[in-house]
């Protein structure tokens, strides 16, 4: 066995660096379309729908919902290990886009369609999404 | 039969040759090029059903032609990466040809670009979005992104652990008569798999497969030339694709798959339903998987594939019996040779030469092959030959 090494963190690159820097700003962004509307994640050259290079960033308004979950005991990777159990959560934003993201609420209270905000969360000297519960009944 | 005139090159483009691409990625360069291509043959991306794609230097070695589609938000019929050196270009075109003429795809896009930065190494950035967006999060490895399937599907139809556990109970219960299998001889219980370490909620170790080593190869030849093998011809009567995705969050839909319209499109080529199957010879990488792709292929309706289960006898006695020898959840998965097993399954059940395990009237298989994320999905219709 290799030695567990340290969690793999962000990689930008010129499609995806102010998404990253968003982040530092406190803000998940994501990507619209400015020739047909459309909004997209993960951040790409060109829009996904339509093939338009016309592609602006805004601020998401950091509602959303839980569209699956898992509480992960066996991490794919070694440097999780001592992380677990953890959740990671796929939230789809009131935008439309979907991103996966950390869990920032108890381990119990996770269920398909829980409404969420979104932000940012420090991790190993970068930032990471992370979802919390709104605090609203869900429903 | 030949490509003779079977196909035309109706659009083309070239982004213009420059020493350094600083500020761009290979997927993006494929976009450019792309686009110009399909807009100079006056067609929209949603025309595209066929996608040729080249291995990319530095960029991720695996699912190539699927990463491209999720990038391009295609969803082909047609996908695959042609490994050629330099004569990669010029074979992608008959390839595109062969496959209009199959009816696999109606109009292929075939593209090839690279990146070139030289104070970069490896020297073109690796934009592997599931690197880039889900690793970060903790989220390495398929048993997280199945699981993350599997709890959609407990939540959508109400289902519980016990209908997931069904399916390595069944299947270990099969490779009882396959001495190759791995778990060959070790038969488990509901209660085993629920009792086993969970993995990733809602997956116990269980329900996923073990790696192992191996190998599978199969070798077609004209249904003339068949004739005069040693064998009795295992024929084939359909196939059907689509590549969509790679990451969970990337998926259409998580309870269901591309395969649906993949085992529609080899059921058309081959005239028959999946009803007439005699043979389900079912990629099987976790117990999910199986309960998804029997409902896609339109066995039971959605949500209700462990309660179909719980009413056939899918072993070799069976009216239509389900991945015999035992599935990869029983003799381990090869990496990519898990998949092709249950190609060879299929033949040996079509040729009748299953042994203790055989089909007493194999004459209609369906074998299905899955890759990524429920993203990359193949299915076959073969029919043993008389």
């Amino acid at each position: 066995m290799n030695e567990p090494s340290s969690r793999p963190g962000p990689l930008p690159n010129p499609e995806t660096v102010q998404f990253w820097a968003g982040l530092v700003d406190g803000v998940v962004r994501v990507q619209r379309c400015r020739s047909c509307g459309a909004a997209q994640l993960y951040p790409r050259a060109r829009c996904r729908s339509c093939w338009s290079d016309r592609l602006t960033w805004e601020d998401a308004v950091g509602d959303g919902t839980v569209w699956t979950w898992t509480v992960v005991h066996r991490p794919g990777h070694a440097a999780w290990q001592t992380e677990a159990p953890y959740a990671v959560v796929v939230v789809e934003l009131a935008e439309g886009p979907r991103l996966t993201t950390r869990w920032g609420g108890d381990l119990d209270v996770l269920s398909v369609d829980l409404p969420v905000r979104v932000g940012a969360q420090d991790q190993d000297g970068y930032r990471v999404v992370v979802a919390t519960p709104t605090g609203r009944n869900a429903g | 039969m030949s490509l003779r005139g079977v196909a035309a090159i109706v659009g083309a483009a070239e982004l213009p040759p420059r020493r350094e691409s600083s500020g761009t990625t290979t997927l993006a360069m494929i976009a450019d090029v792309a686009a110009q291509a399909v807009f100079d043959a006056g067609l929209e991306p949603g025309a595209i059903d066929g996608l040729l794609v080249g291995v990319q230097v530095g960029e991720t070695p695996q699912h190539v032609a699927v990463t491209v589609a999720e990038y391009l938000g295609l969803s082909p019929s047609y996908a695959e990466v042609v490994d050629l050196g330099g004569a990669s270009g010029a074979g992608m075109v008959w390839r595109a040809a062969a496959a209009v003429q199959a009816g696999m795809c109606r109009t292929a896009l075939c593209v090839l670009a690279n990146t070139r930065d030289p104070a970069r190494v490896p020297r073109s950035p690796n934009r592997n979005p599931i690197r880039e967006f889900d690793v970060p999060h903790g989220a390495s490895g398929a048993n997280i992104s199945y699981a993350l399937i599997a709890q959609r599907y407990l939540h959508e139809f109400g289902r519980a652990p016990e209908d997931l556990a069904l399916v390595p109970v069944i299947e270990r219960g099969h490779a009882m008569l396959n001495p190759d299998a791995v778990f060959h001889g070790q038969e488990i219980t509901v209660e085993d798999v629920l009792a086993s370490p969970m993995v990733s909620d809602p997956l116990h170790l269980l329900e996923i497969v073990m790696p192992c080593a191996g190998g599978s190869a199969v070798v077609l030849t004209s249904t003339d030339a068949a004739r005069s093998g040693p064998h009795r011809p295992v024929v084939l009567r359909g196939a059907g694709e689509r590549v969509t995705h790679r990451a969970v969050s990337s998926a259409p839909v998580l309870t269901s798959s591309p395969l649906k319209q993949a085992v529609a499109d080899a059921c058309a080529m081959a005239g028959v339903t999946a009803g007439d199957v005699d043979v389900l010879s079912l990629y099987d990488c976790y117990s999910i998987l199986v309960l998804i792709t029997l409902e896609d292929a339109g066995l039971c309706p959605p949500g209700q594939a462990a309660d179909w289960l719980r009413a056939h006898d899918v072993s070799h006695r069976g009216a239509v019996t389900l991945n015999p020898h035992g599935g990869q959840l029983s003799c381990g998965q090869a990496d990519l040779a898990g998949g092709m097993a249950h190609v060879v399954e299929a033949v040996r059940q079509l040729r009748g030469s299953a042994d203790g395990r055989q089909h007493a009237d194999a004459r209609l298989a369906l074998v299905t092959g899955n890759g990524a994320t429920m993203g990359e999905e193949v299915a076959l219709v073969l029919e043993g030959g008389a």
